[in-house]
């Protein structure tokens, strides 16, 4: 899109009054720029079409007291403006001085510029007749408090326009040519543009800190969302090992429970040697199951490196009927019977062995049980 | 009324370039009605759409070398210079963003009305003679172009603004606005003939 192209379409939404605030500089400086070339006659159109907007309203005449309101600001202003003209040069040279260097600057760029005499006219010719009448007539239409109150209001008002007014002559004087308009509206745009500037860096600012804190806050929650799921993790492996030592449990106890209901149980009672007097056990077993349950109680918590062995004592000879190793957690522990008869084992007796385990009982006999 | 209607609108605005205050009064008598239902429907108050058109008339009474005397269109300065002075009010009332601090300068460059060099000539009679077409044309306009224009217009709202409150992409607003003014225009075009 050539640059003729890009500004014809600002010109609508120009006409309509909506530009941003940008998009208004840039076409501002466009149009003001001398080699704008745009179509003058759409945008001419287009402003007489926006105008008329209004005309379909349902038209509404405002209070007939407003004219009289208009008349006497008017009045005021050119009061002001007659007042300000009597000030002596003295005071003006005072009020000179208190201007700001820029405004000093464009003070004496009008002094190199024709003013016009129509202007000087205009304040003389006013019709001060005829606001003098507009004024009586309000006089007369309205009754004393109200002329009290136009008359506070016009000495507040005198006072206020007679600082304002000074800006006025001037600014009507600095406007006096379309050269001047132009370097007025640059003079705005460009404080706009720094204006524009200063709200980047602020906003680029803000994001920078926005980004910052945004990042912290998210590595904060995901520590503590990593350290949650830990805790999760091992609580999960607790309950898995609770669990798996519950279903441990119950097999035992399942099998018991089908070793009791057993027709040949046989149960004998261990008791302890001189190596753990206070120590006791049950041996409860059923041959036509081949299985059994060793029961101990109050003996020694014994090393990693070792272990309790069952023997039982079958015709001169040994069998060894399991490793144990009491814990906390329980004392019951289940064993695989060999193919055996009730009357071929003589008694079953309770060593420490290796954890391995070993191939003869040695003389270290913690309990020892006889078959009756 | 000092100045009867056989008076044109050029002709008052030149003498009230003369300070002819009767002119003035002559013009706020023709126009005041249609300026204080613009205003009026812009700021929606009574009371602050008088002050409004106070204001109005001052900056025409001050402000009326800025008119283009050659350009000579009245109707559309007076129309813009109100609706530009009455959003403005509005906007800076309601804390709204504005384009900077209200001076003379602000005034001269914002409220002030820039009309092109090269544009016919409309006069109030005219303006209200044609208000049929033109509501008819208007009301051609889908629902959403004919918000939109009432967006920009009498809220005072930007490209930007009408995006945000519509919550549609800006492109589309402008591109919206584009096809809403052409497809007016076309319409009153083809009303009137």
């Amino acid at each position: 899109m050539d640059e003729q192209s890009f500004y014809q379409d600002f010109l609508y939404a120009y006409t309509l009054g909506c530009l941003d605030k940008e998009d208004y500089m840039s076409w501002d400086s466009y149009i003001n720029s001398s080699n704008a070339q745009l179509n003058w006659q759409t945008l001419g159109e287009y402003q007489n079409l926006i105008a008329l907007l209004p005309s379909i309203l349902n038209i509404e005449a405002p209070d007939p007291k407003l004219k009289d309101t208009v008349a006497l600001k008017l009045y005021k202003i050119n009061s002001a403006k007659r007042s300000i003209k009597a000030m002596p040069a003295a005071k003006s040279e005072t009020i000179n001085r208190d201007e700001n260097d820029e405004e000093k600057k464009i003070m004496q760029e009008q002094t190199s510029l024709n003013i016009s005499n129509e202007k000087t006219k205009h304040t003389e010719k006013v019709d001060e007749n005829h606001f003098q009448n507009e004024v009586n007539n309000i006089s007369s239409s309205q009754n004393n408090n109200q002329i009290l109150e136009r008359e506070d209001d016009f000495l507040k008002l005198k006072n206020s326009i007679s600082t304002n007014e000074e800006n006025t002559d001037k600014t009507q004087k600095h406007i006096g040519t379309s050269e001047q308009s132009r370097l007025i509206r640059e003079r705005i745009l460009n404080q706009a543009a720094k204006e524009e500037n200063k709200h980047k860096n602020l906003f680029i600012y803000f994001s920078l800190f926005l980004f910052i804190a945004v990042a912290a806050a998210l590595a904060v929650l995901y520590y503590n969302a990593s350290t949650q799921v830990n805790n999760y993790k091992n609580h999960i492996a607790n309950l898995n090992k609770i669990v798996t030592d519950f279903s441990s449990k119950l097999d035992k106890e399942q099998n018991l429970v089908s070793i009791l209901q057993s027709k040949d149980i046989n149960i004998i009672n261990m008791t302890a040697s001189k190596l753990n007097r206070d120590g006791s056990g049950r041996i409860i077993i059923s041959f036509a199951e081949k299985k059994g349950f060793l029961q101990l109680l109050k003996l020694p918590t014994l090393p990693d490196t070792e272990a309790y062995q069952l023997w039982a004592r079958v015709k001169g000879s040994y069998i060894s009927l399991g490793l144990f190793n009491p814990t906390k957690e329980t004392n019951i522990y289940p064993f695989s019977v060999p193919e055996l008869s009730n009357s071929s084992i003589s008694f079953f007796i309770l060593t420490k062995s290796p954890a391995s385990g070993a191939n003869q009982p040695n003389s270290e006999v913690y309990l020892i049980g006889v078959q009756k | 009324m000092a100045t009867n209607l056989t008076t044109s609108d050029i002709e008052l605005m030149q003498r009230v370039a003369s300070f002819d205050s009767k002119a003035l009064e002559a013009l706020y008598d023709r126009y005041s009605p249609l300026l204080f239902t613009l205003v009026k429907k812009i700021v929606s108050d009574e009371k602050l759409a008088e002050e409004v058109l106070s204001e109005i008339f001052a900056i025409i009474w001050q402000k009326i070398h800025l008119f283009d005397f050659k350009s000579g269109d009245v109707y559309t300065w007076l129309i813009l210079l109100s609706r530009n002075k009455a959003t403005d009010t509005l906007k800076r009332q309601n804390g709204g963003d504005v384009f900077g601090k209200y001076d003379d300068e602000y005034e001269n460059n914002f409220i002030i009305p820039h009309l092109s060099p090269v544009i016919d000539v409309v006069d109030i009679q005219t303006a209200l003679s044609i208000k049929d077409s033109f509501e008819a044309a208007l009301n051609k306009l889908t629902d959403a172009q004919q918000y939109v224009i009432y967006l920009a217009f009498y809220e005072g709202l930007t490209q930007k603004e009408i995006a945000t409150k519509l919550n549609i992409p800006l492109q589309t607003v402008k591109s919206k606005i584009i096809i809403a003014l052409k497809n007016l225009r076309e319409n009153l075009i083809k009303g009137d003939s």
